[in-house]
């Protein structure tokens, strides 16, 4: 899929477990592992909006785009 | 759940078309068998299906008409016991699954496949009745709509399935 999630890289520089960041913004665990390894469709903006709020960092450090 | 309800009470009604068409093709089989060696039996096979007059003509008309009607119940007990397990697995949450796909699907070709028994016994009783004279009883041939209305739906419905697949893999 052209557009890459980044979730484990920023985790990883908050040292910031995906369980915790879950229970943050308020979605399962089942979920945030979907959106890691690339299996979403899509994201809603206030999931992007509570994740960069939490890692506070920007859409862009979480997704991008590579051209297939 | 006013939808729930409904639900409930068409898993019932669907339960109980089971039953009954399941007793009919049962009875008229009974009865055919028993008209082999009695032929007043052909006359009342099941609630005034009179065929003593293609008995008398010719065995082999006689069985394939039966037969027809043998294999045009059984289509409508079998779509009823579709029915009966689309309901009964039915999640009013999560409404589109495979498995509900299937079964419509199913449905509509077993429509399909009435549409062509009941055809094929409309040709066969009119030819018989240019050769022999017996007043043919046609069959109606409504199915083909259904099984069309049927297909359409599917198709919706599985459109469906494809939108709440991607809303549960929408984060």
């Amino acid at each position: 899929m052209p557009i890459i999630v980044n979730l484990d890289v920023v985790l990883a520089k908050r040292k910031m477990k995906s369980k915790d960041l879950a229970e943050i913004i308020g979605i399962t665990t089942a979920n945030l592992s979907i959106l890691k390894s690339g299996k979403a469709k899509a994201i809603r903006f206030s999931t992007l909006e509570a994740i960069c709020k939490a890692l506070d960092c920007q859409p862009s450090d979480i997704l991008e785009y590579v051209e297939e | 759940m006013k939808t729930k309800r409904i639900l409930k009470i068409m898993h019932v009604f669907a339960w109980i078309a089971l039953i009954g068409l399941s007793i009919k093709v049962g009875a008229i089989i009974i009865s055919y068998l028993v008209s082999l060696g009695n032929e007043g039996a052909a006359k009342d096979l099941y609630e005034g299906m009179n065929l003593v007059a293609y008995k008398q003509n010719s065995l082999v008309h006689y069985s394939i008409i039966v037969g027809y009607r043998v294999i045009q119940f059984g289509l409508q007990a079998y779509i009823a016991f579709l029915v009966v397990r689309l309901l009964s697995n039915l999640n009013i949450n999560r409404p589109f699954n495979l498995n509900a796909l299937k079964a419509m699907q199913t449905i509509s070709y077993s429509l399909l496949l009435m549409w062509a028994i009941v055809v094929a016994h409309n040709i066969h009783v009119g030819i018989l009745e240019s050769t022999t004279g017996i007043k043919a009883t046609l069959v109606s041939s409504e199915f083909i709509l259904m099984a069309g209305i049927v297909y359409v739906f599917s198709l919706l419905f599985k459109r469906g399935l494809e939108l709440q697949s991607e809303n549960d893999l929408t984060i």
